[in-house]
């Protein structure tokens, strides 16, 4: 017996969210709310309770009772509840009764007014009888659409439901959007056959009925009614709403005063519109609906309406639909035409109409759609307006003009383009700096908001300049000589900036012609013109970037030259108040002068007077973030990342670029380039000195400082070629070389921080292309200081690729250096790679041993990865360091080092393991060719080879390297790789065979094929071409070898691998 | 609304925020980033819900989201969609690195809009910061369809994090310039996101914004 107040209450502790009820009484109430759900013929209490109930939770939990129990005991599919109620499926008549119930409670809808409950309890009502209609429409209950229009009329309560039922019918098993089973989709499309079959005709008279009756006096419920019917438009007879009874109404209602029954009213005809049918058909409907001339005519909306946006999205579906119809009819006629297929008259006749009424209606569109555009914040149309712009491409390329409608379209595009690019009139747009934190906030959201508008509105804009240039032209035009009036706004004065620029995108060299060239002339008048709003942010970016994109009109036109720098170098570049314009400038300036150098010469005095400020202030100021914001022109948006190094710091190279070249006296030239770098010397010198005193916060400002200076000589030095330090102005030569003593101190003092040392690289390889051989005597100390004590295998790595990079550069005349280097550096490696390094590399391998681990263990598996990652890297920095050495007459160094016997053995070491082990098969070619160049040296000094070097030869190279080594897996015979290191090796086995002759073979035929099971044949070639065949025929019995202990025949393979793996571990430490 | 212990305080406007989704979106970690929500909720593990009150610190003052955890709920258990009721605003949750979950997101949108009509609604793809995502911002379409905000977040990295909370801020105080003056306080990132990778997907995620929303018909002849 359940007690009616225990029931309530029980409910109501379970959706009490206030935390007043204990979690043990929360727990029995659910108890007892589940116990209650078992009873089979609970549906009746529920039923019950909903009525009499005065709490809407309780009234929620007897519905939602309710669809549960008709998913499970009333379709009787449910295994867990048949076994509750205790028989397979709800009794037939049980069935009726509860339909009943639910038929009654709509039927009574107005008399409870049942529209005063919650949506949420009207909603869910309707979700229990379209429960109901899944199973039972059509067959058991083929008239519940007949019952439930017999309803409607008495009274908007039951209308709301028979919509809300409609919604749910949608929602619940026919919309596409929710995602169905196999089973469920094939219901709905049993429903929508039932539908379109018995009662689809009547369900539209009815909205029909509706709609004529509630348009005026409930406008929410007839608004409830189109949002209901717009959900069957796509699937139903079209003509049941496209007809002149419906149509009209929609019409009619689009005056409304109601907003939502506005909207609700051109979702409808969107709807309409987009239904999928054939192009011909499509126009007829158009046509037939009259809707063209309908939205031509609408009035002009306040922006922010919701029916504006609507609208928008009406004419673009519309707009839309007929460029798709025109462009498939045309297709069609031209398509059969051109398989050569007969087209008849008629049928040409026909479709030139059908084009031609087309044309009329898109011509009839335009107005309002340019208008919606406007008046809307919306950019719904502009994929049509894309579309439409590439159709006018299409027709000028086959007609070789555009005819004149869609020419006036052009301009009016042009108008709305413009138009919607703007910043709005009252913009949070900040001049140069926001005035507080909330204008910031404000400045840079609009900011976002217009440059993600423009994208696509200037791709729109460019296209239209490739389609009509002198349209654009003149348009742009106009726009600059309203932009550059004394009473323009910076919106005005920005837009027209803009745009200019975006013409510059792929414009024809013949446009840019001083004199002829139309968009030369817009460029030059920009250039020298005293532009509004100059230090407004955007209109400075803007201009900066346009001057730069157009920087070629300026060789041509020198007298603009002195106009534009001053807009780089003066307050409105780089000394702008804002962050974005100052960083910007000095980028863009680089680029400039990189682009029109020559032609800076005479104004290089001025030009260096009006830097110096800007380059002392950047040098005494690093930032952390002197990233590149987007730039307000750019289309594309540039990445704004921090940036790892300062922007600003283009402006040293600039100045470089600009002095680092000839037709400068020289006496200023040196003073100037001294004048740069004195300070920047000074700089690195006095904040070293105090780089380990005070805070750690005043230890880092000390460290920012110096590597700024060090990072403003290295991009200094960028403007000064070798030539030009060598030959033509020596003395620049070495007022640069006279920077790498101080600069040699920083990493010195700062050995340990992984920045001062990429930055100290950095400089290094500059000065290694400004002074070239003058380098070298400075190179001893700056590897020592490199190769410090602390070095780790991340810090080695990059020593050895820096040396690598200086033997490519001076070859032998590295001996020297490198003899004294070489020991050194070997040793630190094998400090890193310790005897237990597993030389294979597979330690390292991605798909490593971090599998299964929990995420604690997971991080730690992850530093350790790290770690054995940099030690593989730096083994195969090791092997490339090597083979530079062997490959530029270094070997040497290697091999004649005096007093360094044991290096060369590690060396050995290390390559034979390499060779013989390494998971890459492009890391053992690489130490397969070092050890080749070895072996012709060592064997070929006067002495020849001791005998230690001998057993080396046949047991490690000849052996493992060459044979026993393939057992090692890791080599697939169809890799391209692995063919080139057998070629190798081949190459190698052909080497050993010419010093050691006869003792090789013997000792591969005793020791190294038994191991490996050859058949005897192979054996045989084998021994016989090592001594007389080519290298490539060797390479092709090696690949048989492969093949053979690789797979062919498992069992074998398993017991070859374990005797050569002991082989391995015996021959392993014979030269250690 | 206020749970005991944390009566919102005087004059603080306060709203029932609805989180739904797929179950493994990570709605549980993304309101346990929030401190104070974290350091305040009360937590009832047998009623499949827990609420979180977020407070956030406008250019208005503040506000406080009371946020509803719908995780976990059998079969039979829970209330479902009746922890719906009285929501004035919803975040519905999806994988990026999960399809499914994108796919289950209309079912979401309708079982919720049914018990809050026309609340505002932010759609948040989660998990950004996973390499291998399955979801790419141009398939993100559904937003657009009903008119809901959609953000890229990654709960575990705090990105974006305070998006959603604005967006819904904004349309419920009714005011477009509103913003977050003060830091919200968070748990510090686990992961760290790929700044790059994510400027792309935001890049793309633009220019699907501006593409046409897809369709089983033809595509539009040239």
């Amino acid at each position: 017996m359940v007690h009616d107040d225990d029931f309530e209450k029980a409910i109501l502790f379970n959706f009490d969210q206030s935390g007043r009820v204990s979690r043990d009484l929360k727990e029995q109430a659910q108890a007892y709310c589940n116990e209650v759900k078992r009873s089979d013929k609970s549906w009746r209490l529920y039923a019950e309770r909903f009525s009499v109930t005065a709490y809407v939770e309780v009234k929620f939990f007897c519905l939602q009772a309710l669809q549960e129990f008709v998913k499970t005991q009333y379709a009787g599919l449910d295994e867990e509840s048949r076994r509750w109620a205790g028989h397979d499926s709800c009794p037939w008549e049980l069935r009726m009764q509860m339909k009943q119930t639910l038929m009654v409670w709509i039927q009574n809808a107005d008399a409870v007014d049942l529209q005063q409950m919650p949506a949420f309890l009207q909603n869910k009502l309707a979700q229990i009888i379209v429960a109901v209609v899944q199973l039972e429409y059509p067959d058991q209950w083929p008239s519940f659409f007949e019952e439930l229009l017999g309803l409607l009329s008495s009274g908007p309560a039951v209308v709301s439901m028979f919509c809300r039922i409609m919604q749910a019918v949608d929602e619940d098993i026919i919309s596409l959007e929710i995602p169905r089973s196999q089973d469920e989709i094939r219901s709905s499309m049993h429903l929508k056959d039932a539908m379109r079959e018995r009662c689809m005709t009547e369900i539209a008279e009815a909205w029909y009925a509706l709609v004529a009756t509630y348009h005026t006096s409930n406008v929410q419920l007839a608004a409830e009614v189109l949002d209901a019917a717009v959900r069957y438009v796509n699937w139903i007879d079209i003509g049941l709403l496209a007809n002149d009874r419906f149509v009209p109404l929609l019409f009619g209602v689009l005056s409304s005063s109601s907003q939502r029954l506005r909207c609700a009213s051109i979702d409808v005809l969107t709807e309409i519109v987009s239904k999928r049918m054939d192009a011909v058909a499509k126009m007829g409907l158009v046509q037939q609906l009259g809707i063209v001339p309908i939205c031509a005519g609408l009035p002009g909306l306040e922006p922010g309406d919701e029916t504006a946006a609507r609208l928008a999205k009406l004419l673009a579906v519309l707009a839309g639909e007929i460029l798709r119809a025109l462009a498939h009819i045309e297709n069609q006629v031209e398509g059969l035409a051109a398989v050569g297929l007969a087209v008849d008259a008629e049928a040409t006749g026909e479709a030139e109409a059908a084009c031609g009424a087309a044309q009329e209606l898109l011509n009839q569109l335009f107005p309002a759609v340019l208008a919606s555009m406007r008046s809307t914040n919306d950019l719904a149309v502009v994929p049509f307006l894309l579309n439409y712009v590439g159709r006018l491409k299409a027709v000028q390329k086959k007609l070789g003009s555009i005819p004149q409608a869609p020419a006036q379209h052009v301009k009016g595009i042009l108008e709305a383009v413009a138009f919607c690019s703007q910043f709005p009139p009252e913009s949070a747009s900040f001049a140069v700096l926001a005035a507080s934190q909330a204008d910031a906030v404000a400045g840079e959201e609009e900011e976002a908001a217009v440059l993600d508008k423009r994208q696509d509105l200037f791709t729109l804009f460019r296209n239209l300049a490739r389609v009509a240039p002198p349209d654009t032209f003149n348009f742009v035009g106009a726009r600059l000589q309203q932009g550059l009036a004394a009473r323009a706004t910076f919106q005005e004065v920005e837009i027209a900036i803009s745009l200019l620029y975006q013409l510059g995108e792929g414009a024809a060299d013949e446009t840019l012609k001083p004199g002829s060239g139309a968009l030369g002339q817009l460029v030059a008048g920009v250039m020298s013109a005293e532009v509004p709003h100059a230090g407004h942010r955007l209109v400075a970016l803007a201009l900066l970037e346009t001057y730069v994109r157009y920087s070629r009109v300026l060789p041509q036109q020198q007298e603009l030259i002195p106009h534009v720098l001053a807009a780089f170098l003066g307050p409105r570049g780089m000394g702008h108040g804002a962050q974005v314009v100052s960083v910007r400038a000095c980028y863009l300036f680089a680029r400039l002068v990189k682009l029109i150098r020559p032609n800076l010469l005479p104004l290089i005095p001025d030009i260096v007077k009006s830097m110096q400020p800007h380059l002392a202030h950047i040098a005494s100021t690093p930032s952390v973030d002197g990233g590149s914001r987007k730039s307000a022109t750019s289309a594309k948006a540039v990445a704004a990342l921090p940036a790892a190094t300062d922007d600003r710091l283009y402006a040293f190279e600039a100045l470089g670029l600009l002095l680092g070249q000839e037709g400068i006296a020289a006496e200023p030239r040196h003073a100037w380039v001294a004048a740069t770098l004195t300070p920047l010397g000074s700089q690195i010198e006095a904040h070293l000195a105090s780089a380990g005193q005070g805070s750690e916060g005043q230890q880092a400002a000390g460290v920012a400082l110096v590597l700024q200076g060090l990072e403003a000589i290295t991009r200094f030095s960028k403007g000064f070629s070798l030539a030009f330090c060598t030959r033509i102005a020596p003395e620049i030569g070495q007022v640069l070389a006279d920077t790498i003593e101080p600069v040699l101190r920083v990493p010195r003092a700062l050995a340990g921080c992984k920045a001062v040392r990429a930055r100290f690289i950095s400089y290094l390889h500059r000065m290694v292309e400004c002074l070239g051989g003058g380098v070298l005597p400075h190179l001893a100390a700056a590897l020592e200081v490199l190769l410090w004590a602390g070095a780790d295998a991340g810090d080695i790595a990059e020593v050895t690729a820096l040396l690598n990079q200086l033997m490519l550069r001076f070859k032998d005349a590295l001996q020297a250096l490198l003899t004294e280097v070489l020991p050194v550096c070997v040793a630190r490696i094998h400090a890193v790679l310790t005897p237990d390094w597993d030389w294979s590399g597979r330690a390292a391998l991605p798909a490593g041993p971090a599998v299964g681990a929990g995420a604690a263990a997971g991080e730690v598996q992850a530093g350790l990865n790290e770690d054995l990652r940099e030690k593989a890297e730096l083994q195969r920095s090791y092997y490339s360091f090597l083979h530079a050495v062997t490959h530029n007459q270094l070997t040497g160094a290697l091999v004649a080092a005096p007093g360094q016997a044991g290096m060369l053995e590690a060396v050995l070491e290390a390559l034979a393991r390499g060779a013989g082990s390494h998971a890459d098969p492009a890391t053992r070619r690489t130490c397969v060719q070092v050890l080749r160049r070895l072996v012709v040296e060592v064997c070929g000094g006067a002495a020849g080879a001791p005998d230690s070097f001998r057993r080396f030869m046949l047991e490690r190279l000849g052996g493992q390297v060459c044979f026993l080594g393939l057992l090692r897996s890791g080599l697939d015979v169809r890799d391209a790789n692995t063919n080139s290191l057998l070629l190798d090796i081949a190459g190698l086995l052909k080497l050993l065979h010419q010093q050691c002759g006869e003792e090789l073979t013997a000792f591969l035929c005793a020791s190294v094929f038994p191991v490996l099971a050859l058949p005897q044949q192979l054996q045989e070639q084998l021994i016989g071409q090592v001594s007389s065949a080519e290298a490539k025929d060797l390479r092709a019995s090696l690949r048989t070898v492969l093949q053979q202990v690789s797979g062919v025949n498992p069992g074998k393979k398993a017991s070859a691998r374990r005797s050569a793996a002991q082989s391995s571990s015996e021959c392993s430490g014979m030269v250690s | 609304m206020a749970l005991p212990g944390q009566t919102t305080p005087e004059g603080v406007p306060s709203f029932k925020l609805v989180l739904v989704g797929d179950g493994g979106t990570g709605k549980t970690t993304f309101v346990k980033r929030h401190l104070t929500g974290e350091f305040e909720k009360k937590y009832e593990p047998t009623i499949g819900v827990e609420v979180h009150p977020l407070d956030f610190t406008t250019n208005r003052g503040k506000l406080r989201f009371y946020c509803w955890d719908t995780a976990g709920q059998e079969k039979f258990g829970g209330l479902r969609d009746g922890y719906y009721i009285h929501g004035q605003c919803a975040i519905i949750m999806f994988d990026v690195t999960s399809r499914l979950t994108y796919k289950n997101v209309p079912t979401w949108h309708r079982d919720l809009c049914r018990v809050c009509e026309n609340i505002p609604i932010v759609l948040c793809g989660n998990k950004v910061d996973v390499k291998n995502r399955q979801v790419k911002p141009k398939q993100v379409t559904f937003h657009r369809k009903k008119n809901l905000q959609y953000h890229e977040i990654s709960a575990k990295s705090n990105y974006n994090y305070e998006k959603p909370f604005l967006y819904l801020a904004r349309k419920l105080v009714g005011d477009p310039n509103l913003h977050f003056v003060e830091q919200v306080a968070l748990a510090p990132p686990e992961v760290q996101i790929d700044l790059a990778q994510q400027q792309a997907y935001e890049q793309q995620l633009n220019d699907a914004a501006q593409a046409p929303l897809p369709d089983d018909d033809d595509d539009i002849a040239e």
